[in-house]
């Protein structure tokens, strides 16, 4: 799937490091910057 | 600026937990798309075929849309300036404050507190050394001639120049050994330090 500017962005609920589980909905209001990055212990 | 910043990849959280404590800890939370494996990466189309994501940034708006999408070499980090104008463009009203978040591209990196990009033969550097020594403040030391991710930072912030001394003060970045700027910056811990 590709996606392209203007569509919604796939909604998601994840485990984090804090120990608390995030879903993209819940920063509605907010702009949200999504990193991907391949692994850990490499820079993002 | 009214943003988030969320890292996010495939790795299972206690690896992320351990890489976070490795650099000190993160502040913005890093998500876990173990399992299913890359479900996430895969419906932002950045799964690569060897099972792990892209370096890729989405910035996504208030309401939930996509208004930016950066996928990236490999090799290559995203420039913060690129995304601070990026948010900046979203949020006109918030353009004249200097940027709040530290943007995610260099987490490997030293960050809050007096972190100085130099080098170990510059004037200027020595000269901010004794600076801010004579002022009690500490600072960690950068070297970016033996760094070179800390070198690339210090040419996003500079237009592409290996100026040194610059600072990064709790993600407020002074170019040069700028008295009148350091001073302004760093006047709340001059008056605590006195």
């Amino acid at each position: 799937m590709k996606l392209s500017i203007g569509q919604k962005a796939p909604e998601f609920i994840l485990p984090s490091h804090l120990d608390t589980d995030i879903a993209l909905k819940d920063y509605r209001g907010k702009n949200v910057v999504l990193v991907f990055f391949p692994q850990a212990w490499t820079p993002i | 600026m009214n943003a988030q910043v969320l890292g996010i990849s495939v790795d299972h959280v206690p690896c992320l937990k351990a890489w976070a404590d490795s650099l000190g800890g993160i502040h913005f939370p890093l998500l876990s798309d173990f399992w299913p494996h890359g479900a996430v990466s895969q419906s932002y189309g950045v799964l690569r075929t060897e099972g792990y994501s892209e370096r890729a940034i989405f910035i996504i708006d208030t309401e939930g849309s996509i208004r930016y999408i950066d996928v990236h070499d490999f090799d290559n980090q995203p420039s913060n300036e690129i995304l601070k104008q990026e948010l900046r463009r979203l949020n006109p009203a918030t353009s004249a404050t200097p940027a709040a978040i530290q943007p995610p591209a260099n987490t490997s990196l030293p960050h809050g507190g007096i972190v100085m990009y130099c080098t170990g033969w510059c004037p200027d550097c020595r000269r901010a050394r004794v600076w801010l020594k004579a002022r009690n403040l500490d600072f960690i030391e950068v070297d970016i001639d033996t760094n070179p991710e800390a070198a690339n930072q210090v040419k996003q912030w500079t237009g592409g120049k290996r100026i040194t001394p610059t600072f990064d003060i709790d993600g407020k970045i002074v170019i040069n050994f700028d008295e009148k700027k350091l001073l302004e910056v760093l006047q709340d811990r001059l008056a605590q330090s006195t």
